[in-house]
């Protein structure tokens, strides 16, 4: 099977100033290889300064990489004319750790979530828009009156569920997401873990998931890579990597973790 | 029997429109010991440690009294604050890069504190400050007092609010979330530093944090607050293990364990 996602010797390099007026290389990212299927949650993690994020963004291309490919169903997204690359643009979204900084303040919800429509063709009336709206919005469990309401009136968690309806009303097959529970409270992050699960089940949408909490991605990835200075060093079945982990950061990012395990509550 | 460190008694905050903040807390916390404060945001743990360093935001009404050393912590403004503030209560906070001064050399910053309240002059200031560095395990102190906050990394810069918070040996340390931006591994050098402190120097430790996975680690103590309610407290295992309230019980079972195929997380809404 084609995979839906696959990443192949992907590298990005970024200058950064260096003394006497010389530019350094600095390597974000160095000769990944990933794979995603549809439908599929894949879990990323690592700590900060991993390339998570930069991963993610080459993923979306929404940047350009030093070298390597991203094909999006087989296709070398950063080979496509801009044109050809908007209109696959429907098909991967993303969603952003803050859920304040992602919507824009001064419009409606309504108008928020409907954004991406234009990324259709032909462009849906807006009779149509207001359809598909309504559906996203009860798909991700907003009222539907939220239309009408700014971002500011909404809990965080329930901005994330605006993040998520938006990217979702193009019926993409795979959403990116970034750090998207990491602002939230304990029992909203547990709604919105649940709600991405109900998503992927009723759409079928594949998740990019990029989290630093391993008690997170282990609870929803049904795969997991680990990223370290810009490099997977492990990657397998979450099942297998949480509970048998080949690779000593992976074993000690974990124990770390293990430190702050709660005691179980006794019944 | 000797008094506690800190006794808060019957504290409520509202709003100048009434809405309640925080609704008739009771604490104690003893010299040396480690009290947690968990709750989701808006619980009131952040604004009840701003009670106690007398930094609540203006215009709120506050009743009920907090008794520190023995006596009645002064009104806000109260020119006695400058003699408890940052001299026997230590506040860090959850974001360094925002607490510390982007254009002023970390040494200066340790220092600053020193030379107000101690009247030593700034050279033997900056020697005590690199003392301090060294103390929160800054390595290569020396040279690294002269960076300015951009330069170190996040753990580092909370490292550093900790030199500060500390540099005038306060009896009380108030942290609000100060991991809580930072990488797992480097959360437990804070926290077992914070740990260290109240050991070595008998301070006492007021945490604040939502994560039950760090008040688990570091503290004795913990007071679970909802809506500004304190809805339990006890011993942290107790709370942990044997939460006597609903709430805490909810709270404990959102926290993922193992795969959702093997064990959903509840959906019902608090």
């Amino acid at each position: 099977m084609t995979p839906l996602l696959d990443i192949r010797n992907l590298s990005r390099d970024y200058a950064r100033p260096g003394f006497f007026g010389k530019r350094e290389r600095v390597s974000a990212l160095r000769n990944v290889d990933l794979s995603l299927q549809p439908g599929e949650i894949l879990g990323l993690v690592g700590e900060s300064g991993s390339g998570k994020s930069t991963l993610a963004r080459l993923a979306m291309a929404l940047d350009d990489p030093s070298g390597g490919e991203v094909l999006f169903e087989g296709e070398n997204l950063f080979a496509l004319p801009a044109q050809a690359l908007r209109q696959r643009r429907r098909h991967f979204q993303m969603v952003f750790q803050d859920p304040f900084g992602s919507l824009d303040p001064r419009h409606r919800v309504g108008r928020i979530v409907a954004e991406p429509l234009h990324l259709l063709s032909p462009r849906p009336s807006t009779a149509e828009a207001k359809t598909e709206v309504a559906r996203i919005l009860e798909a991700v469990g907003l009222p539907q009156d939220a239309v009408g309401r700014f971002p500011h009136e909404f809990s965080g968690g329930q901005r994330q569920r605006i993040a998520l309806a938006r990217a979702l009303i193009t019926r993409p097959k795979l959403v990116v997401a970034d750090e998207p529970v990491s602002a939230l409270d304990l029992s909203v992050q547990a709604q919105v873990l649940d709600l991405i699960l109900d998503l992927n089940e009723k759409f079928g949408t594949a998740f990019l998931f990029i989290s630093h909490d391993l008690d997170v991605v282990e609870y929803i990835a049904d795969r997991v890579a680990v990223m370290r200075a810009g490099e997977i060093v492990e990657m397998g079945p979450a099942a297998t990597v949480f509970s048998n982990p080949q690779h000593a950061y992976t074993r000690s990012l974990l124990a770390a973790q293990a430190v702050f395990t709660v005691p179980e509550m006794q019944d | 029997m000797t008094q506690p460190l800190v006794r808060v008694e019957g504290l409520s905050i509202e709003t100048a429109s009434g809405r309640p903040i925080l609704r008739d807390l009771s604490l104690t916390l003893g010299r040396g010991k480690t009290l947690g404060l968990a709750g989701e945001s808006g619980s009131g743990k952040t604004m009840t440690a701003l009670g106690v360093i007398g930094l609540l935001p203006a215009g709120l009404k506050t009743t009920g009294r907090i008794v520190f050393e023995d006596n009645p912590l002064p009104d806000a403004n109260d020119p006695a604050w400058d003699d408890i503030r940052g001299r026997r209560i230590g506040m860090v906070f959850q974001e360094p890069l925002t607490a510390l001064n982007p254009a002023m050399s970390i040494a200066d910053q340790v220092a600053e504190g020193l030379v107000r309240h101690r009247g030593i002059g700034w050279r033997q200031g900056r020697r005590d400050a690199v003392a301090l560095l060294d103390r929160v395990r800054i390595p290569r102190a020396a040279e690294r007092a002269k960076n300015y906050p951009h330069e170190l990394s996040g753990g580092q810069r909370q490292r550093v609010g900790i030199a500060i918070a500390i540099a005038l040996r306060p009896a009380l340390l108030i942290a609000d979330e100060p991991t809580t931006a930072l990488d797992v591994t480097v959360q437990r050098e804070i926290l077992d530093l914070l740990s260290e402190l109240v050991r070595d120097e008998e301070m006492a430790l007021m945490l604040i944090s939502h994560n039950p996975g760090v008040l688990s680690y570091a503290t004795e103590n913990l007071l679970v607050l909802r809506h500004g309610d304190c809805v339990e407290s006890g011993p942290t295992r107790q709370v942990l293990t044997a939460p006597s309230h609903a709430y805490t019980r909810g709270l404990l079972e959102a926290i993922p364990r193992g795969s959702h195929r093997q064990r959903r997380l509840p959906m019902e809404g608090r």
